[in-house]
């Protein structure tokens, strides 16, 4: 690694935790680096954490005014987006319940009402709301009725404004796919049957219990193939959190066929953001060795991007060819964009079949050029 | 600007579309809702206006809330009521306060 990147590697791992560490005099920050340090920690989602730290003048004496004032407005804005969060989830909330309808409400802001305590400090995105199969409906009429819109025909995300639910009948997905069922064997009734209540947005919500919440964390970092630093951090923040057995979290990974990601997962997490997880116990999680996985996985943790890990390990997870083409298929032409096909027709192939494999063949030869060249750079 | 004809008897309280916010030392208000003026804005609130808005935690006439002014940052009273006048009519101005009737 380079010298600059040595240093912004340290001052994330350094900062980007809710017990900030300091950072060594030799990983000192010069201005060029500040600025570089701003960008990436916005990209990666810590630049919240990052702002409370530099705001509190600890290690931060070199600091550019532009920067510090970056640090702030992002840190602002994340406060009022989390805060708009709120209000629109309690909209939701309610109307749920009044529609009979207990979701359970899955990352988001559940872990800024359980962990970060502080809506500036973790970027906001939308309420994941997992419901019952034979909710769905009724979920989405109560969704309509306040206004929110699907922007695709195949259960897609509803939007109203800058608000987004989404809606699940999956806990690792918004539905069951096949491929990835025969993987992820996780119940939807039994994480709803040990779902515990908390406050959140001024509601008694469910929230998946710890052991839940930690894979499901896990899960979902390492199918968007570790691709912001946040979500790391989450998982580190969730394991310091306690409240669960380590012992029973592993049994319950393995039954739910969630360890492989829960080890990637948690390996990152060490290694990236030092989460305080034992050795021992993520080198209990350690699969069997795997070339293509191992190798995307090395990047990771060397802070450089690696798009197609996601698809790597799901790859090598299935057993036999038929399963494993299928699932290629799926992730080249996923179900909801076959629906839009057919309800669009000629002009939607005639434009996105182009886009999507100019997508691929762009992550491809970005995943190629940083190899070459051996530039780290981060994902996001 | 409406807060330039403030009465001492009118009562004011928070619009419920606004909530408050800290972040690093800084006290902000945000419009939550449609009804809560621009949802793209973010207002920052110095110290005497964080004093107004926690105030108006329940509906307050002016004359309470220079009080509590005077008495926080030990202020001429003349001066608490303009700084008052001018703050509530910006307030009133993107909806974060709402006047309540007479005292």
């Amino acid at each position: 690694m380079s010298g600059t990147q040595d240093r912004i590697e340290a001052a994330l791992r350094a900062w980007c935790r809710l017990r900030p560490a300091r950072l060594e005099a030799e990983h000192a920050l010069e201005t060029g680096e500040w600025r570089r340090l701003l960008h990436v920690a916005r990209r990666q989602g810590v630049a919240g954490l990052i702002h409370r730290r530099v705001a509190q003048d600890k290690d931060s004496a070199g600091a550019p005014d532009d920067v510090r004032q970056g640090l702030r407005e992002t840190a602002l804005a994340q406060a009022a987006a989390s805060a708009r969060a709120e209000a629109d989830l309690t909209e939701v909330i309610d109307a749920f319940h009044a529609a009979g309808i207990e979701p359970v409400l899955m990352r988001g802001l559940s872990l800024v009402a359980e962990i970060y305590e502080d809506g500036s400090l973790r970027a906001q995105i939308d309420h994941d709301l997992l419901v019952a199969p034979a909710e769905r409906e009724a979920a989405q009429a109560a969704l309509t009725a306040l206004g929110f819109e699907s922007a695709s025909g195949a259960g897609g995300p509803y939007r109203r404004g800058a608000a987004m639910v989404d809606l699940h009948t999956d806990p690792y997905g918004r539905e069951r796919v096949a491929s990835r069922s025969s993987v992820i064997r996780a119940s939807t009734a039994r994480l709803r049957e040990r779902s515990v209540r908390s406050g959140v947005a001024g509601r008694a919500v469910l929230v998946p219990c710890a052991e839940d919440r930690i894979l499901l964390l896990a899960a979902h970092a390492a199918k968007h193939s570790f691709d912001k630093l946040i979500r790391l951090v989450d998982l580190a923040e969730c394991w310091n959190a306690g409240g669960f057995r380590p012992e029973d979290l592993e049994r319950r990974a393995r039954l739910e066929g969630t360890a492989d990601a829960l080890f990637y997962a948690l390996a990152a997490a060490r290694r990236r953001v030092g989460a305080e997880i034992p050795e021992s116990f993520i080198g209990g999680l350690r699969p069997a060795p795997r070339p293509a996985v191992d190798r995307a996985f090395a990047r990771i943790l060397d802070g450089l991007p690696s798009p197609f890990f996601a698809e790597w390990l799901l790859l090598a997870q299935l057993r036999g060819l038929r399963p494993r083409v299928r699932a290629a298929a799926q992730m080249l032409w996923p179900r909801e964009m076959r629906e839009r096909a057919r309800s669009r027709g000629r002009i939607f192939l005639a434009t996105w079949v182009p886009l999507r494999a100019i997508t691929i063949l762009g992550r491809l030869a970005a995943d190629g050029a940083t190899r070459l060249i051996s530039r780290p750079a981060f994902p996001g | 600007m409406k807060g330039a004809c403030m009465e001492n008897g009118t009562r004011y309280g928070r619009n419920a579309g606004f909530v408050h916010r800290e972040v690093g030392g800084e006290e902000i208000l945000v419009p939550v809702r449609r009804a809560g003026g621009d949802l793209s804005s973010i207002y920052l609130l110095s110290p005497v206006g964080s004093t107004i808005w926690r105030c108006l935690a329940r509906s307050r006439t002016s004359v309470e809330i220079v009080a509590a002014i005077v008495e926080e940052f030990e202020v001429d009273p003349e001066i608490a009521a303009s700084d008052l006048g001018v703050f509530l009519g910006e307030l009133e101005a993107v909806d974060a306060v709402r006047r309540e009737g007479e005292a």
